[in-house]
């Protein structure tokens, strides 16, 4: 009996799966299908590369548009497409979702959220990052924090279940991840001081597996570094996408900032495990390890960027990495089998630390925390990176990054909690204008080190692609895609799309042709190299 | 305290663009208490652009009655969330409506003192403005005149008499402010800058656009230059020079004061 189970189960798992339907081995082996974008940073580890390298240096002069898709919801799109086997899958302002022929651009179907005209969106807007895709089902949180499941190939909703209650200052904005039989997703609203945790569903039915709270409870681990009550209203979002090893079964997830934000009066302590990284045990939701990068934030300083997985070499010795470029100016390297802190560089010019000791916890300068007159410090509360994804390119060995260098003054006010109101404690007056600008960076991983760096014209707002070409994509606050050489920085190509550039970049490929995509204010823009096709001549 | 309920309700709504009209509620009226936290919510959200006391700085003035872009508190209300599109000011997200309301609330409170005095005869100013000073050579007023330099239609609004003589007298010292070239205002509107082509030609004007890759410069002439950043040769930017001159020698004292009270009496009206 056992013996024909297992034979069967051989059998399925060596059945090619039907053209659209995401495997489970797919998902692990993405990169192995270079034409597809299986997942919302293009696989599990999380490193936004794309091996396709039929644009490259020496032809990018001819990129030129493919199509243009206009988003039906106006604002601006966030989202990283999707693409499975000639479908792509993307998600307008709101959590909208299209299914768009990827090569011509032409709506195959879209799904309409049911936004109530009472939404709470404290603290950021009700945009959305982007779908998973497993089996044949495509997953998608809403802005009301609800979680829906729509069937691949027609849209229809196969189940909807509440995540949270949006009342209280809960929201969906990041794509899920998909992987297994899960579907992960966090959740936003520590500007509204709920209490953060990271949620695992049945892929199938939409039942809830696991919930790992990112505040603990009095009497849990980590409890004792919260005052009072103050952990009940702690924050600690997970708002944006994390990244999985399959063979060590560890999820890695980024958590955002305690609550209130600016006035941390009533809570003393370092506030776990808020501003820190999270590696969860995949089938339960129990920690494992974490690291926090910001201990008792007060400049709303989220780690919620993406976690990137990597291989390689520290001291002599091979090591499994995960590398974050995070909000409060440094990079790290992390140890992700134990979470031990390997190195930490700072990649702006930030003003609130001396720097970071052996342990990685930052050495702090005097007087940083905000005051009722107000302090300057940098990096404002935007970070030094933000949501926007970093790439690291296995080609290269390097680790790609879009800088934000900006101030600004950090105020404190008296707060007191309200359910489903904005619980911040202060604010801030960013210094803007000509004194901001950005880079794109590429650091050597290991050191942090920034081998080149791009200059831009103000902090960006979107995220990085390399590919296989040798070629880094960005895109700018003024509505520029760009690609830069990612061996030398040397700029190499520029569009101006018209709108502000607030996305990350993906590629894919079609019958043997490779193809870019970046959002831009409301529309979806994608290219490809002039005359190697039917589209131009 | 209470706030204008259906306001509440607007910008509840989340999605909803912040610059649709909304009525007024006329009950909402402000304690001591908002007043005083109003203050204090704009001397550190606001006074940056707006000066300590609202009495401009690279944003307008704000002391007083009549704010041409928010003539009413819900407006005003409104601008203070969903900012001015097309203008340096940005929406406070950060704030809630009855933070913002007790901010209008304590606008509302400076508006109500008396207006400066402005010594200077209004009648003389203007034939200063039109014969020696040339100003329409490069200003609009009341839609007369070259427009490339900011229009001066409702300058009496935007600016107090004391800026108003800083602008004639320092020129450079009071650049107006641009949300170009990007969404990370405020930026000198007028910025000086210097560029040498790759053939070595010698372009100077003011920026009126910049991106990472490009730039649009306005020579003296009034002509445009579209540039290529990576194709030039060199690029310098020379903050803090306007490409208004001086009028501290040009004119009298008298007549400083009369052109002045000419640009005090702009407030926009047909």
């Amino acid at each position: 009996m056992r013996r024909t189970l297992l034979a069967l189960l051989t059998i399925a798992a060596a059945a090619p799966p039907l053209a659209g339907q995401v495997t489970d081995a797919r998902l692990r082996a993405a990169r192995r299908e270079p034409a597809n974008w299986l997942t919302y940073s293009g696989d599990l580890k999380a490193q936004r590369y794309s091996p396709l390298s039929q644009i490259t240096p020496a032809n990018i002069g001819s990129l030129r548009p493919a199509w243009i898709y206009q988003a039906v919801t106006p604002g601006q799109m966030q989202t990283s497409p999707v693409v499975v086997d000639g479908v792509m899958y993307l998600t307008e302002y709101q959590g909208h979702v299209a299914a768009l022929d990827a090569r011509s651009g032409r709506v195959l179907w879209r799904y309409q959220q049911a936004v109530p005209p009472t939404l709470l969106a404290l603290g950021f807007a009700p945009t959305n990052r982007g779908v998973a895709v497993l089996d044949s089902t495509v997953y998608v949180g809403s802005p009301d924090a609800r979680l829906v499941a729509l069937d691949a190939r027609s849209g229809a909703v196969r189940w909807n279940v509440p995540v949270a209650d949006n009342a209280l200052g809960y929201a969906i904005t990041g794509a899920p991840l998909a992987f297994g039989d899960l579907v992960i997703i966090g959740i936003s609203g520590a500007e509204a001081g709920i209490r953060g945790f990271l949620d695992a569903y049945d892929a199938r039915t939409g039942e809830r597996r696991w919930r790992f709270y990112t505040i603990p409870a009095p009497g849990e681990p980590g409890s004792e570094t919260w005052g009072g009550d103050s952990w009940k209203t702690g924050g600690g979002s997970t708002w944006l996408t994390g990244s999985y090893d399959p063979a060590l079964g560890l999820l890695y997830w980024g958590v955002g900032n305690p609550g209130s934000l600016f006035n941390a009066d009533d809570r003393p302590g370092d506030n776990l495990y808020t501003c820190s990284l999270v590696a969860l045990d995949a089938k339960t939701g129990t920690l494992k390890w974490h690291f926090q990068f910001t201990p008792h934030d007060t400049h709303d300083w989220d780690a919620a960027q993406v976690p990137v997985l990597f291989d390689g070499r520290f001291q002599g010795r091979a090591r499994k990495f995960v590398a974050m470029a995070n909000r409060n100016g440094f990079y790290y390297l992390l140890d992700r089998v134990t979470g031990e802190f390997l190195a930490g560089t700072p990649y702006i010019q930030q003003t609130w630390a001396e720097g970071l000791d052996a342990s990685g916890r930052p050495v702090l300068r005097p007087n940083t925390e905000p005051t009722g007159a107000g302090i300057a410090i940098t990096p404002n509360l935007h970070g030094a990176s933000n949501w926007y994804s970093p790439s690291y390119s296995p080609r290269t060995g390097l680790f790609y990054v879009a800088a934000r260098q900006m101030g600004s003054r950090y105020y404190k006010y008296p707060v007191s909690y309200t359910p489903g109101r904005y619980f911040l404690g202060g604010g801030e007056s960013e210094f803007g204008g000509d004194s901001a600008h950005g880079a794109v960076k590429a650091l050597d991983p290991v050191t942090g080190k920034a081998r080149w760096s791009f200059p831009l014209h103000s902090p960006p707002w979107a995220g990085l692609l390399s590919t296989g070409g040798g070629l880094v994509f960005g895109g700018t606050n003024e509505g520029v895609f760009f690609a830069l050489s990612t061996t030398t920085g040397r700029p190499l190509w520029h569009f101006q799309t018209g709108a502000m550039i607030n996305a990350n970049p993906m590629a894919f490929a079609i019958d043997g042709r490779q193809y870019l995509a970046i959002a831009a204010g409301s529309t979806l823009q994608v290219f490809t190299l002039a005359g190697a096709g039917t589209a131009v001549r | 305290m209470r706030i204008p309920t259906l306001l509440l309700a607007f910008f509840l709504s989340g999605a909803a663009p912040l610059r649709a009209q909304a009525p007024a509620d006329s009950s909402y009226r402000p304690t001591a208490s908002d007043l005083a936290d109003g203050e204090r919510l704009f001397e550190s959200q606001c006074s940056r652009c707006h000066g300590v006391g609202a009495t401009g700085g690279v944003g307008p003035a704000l002391n007083r009655l009549r704010l041409r872009r928010a003539p009413t508190d819900v407006a005003l209300i409104q601008v203070i969330l969903g900012g001015l599109p097309g203008t340096a000011m940005m929406g406070f997200w950060n704030l809630t409506v009855e933070e913002a309301s007790q901010i209008a609330a304590y606008l509302r409170t400076l508006g109500r003192r008396p207006p400066e005095l402005v010594p200077g005869d209004a009648a003389a100013g203007r034939a200063t403005y039109e014969g020696k000073g040339n100003c329409g050579s490069c200003h609009i007023l009341a839609g007369q005149g070259a427009g490339w330099a900011p229009d001066l239609s409702d300058v009496g609004l935007r600016l107090s008499a004391a800026q108003l003589r800083e602008s004639l007298v320092e020129p450079g010292a009071a650049q107006p402010i641009s949300p170009l070239p990007s969404v990370h205002g405020p930026y000198p509107a007028f910025l000086a800058v210097e560029a040498t082509t790759s053939t070595g030609r010698q372009i100077r004007g003011t920026r009126v656009t910049e991106d990472d890759f490009t730039m649009v410069v306005r020579q003296a002439d009034g002509r445009l230059r579209s540039l290529e950043k990576t194709t030039l040769r060199r690029l310098r930017k020379i903050p803090g020079q306007s490409p208004m001159p001086s009028y501290a020698s040009a004119l009298s004292a008298s007549e400083l004061d009369d052109l002045i009270a000419y640009l005090a009496s702009q407030r926009g009206e047909p």
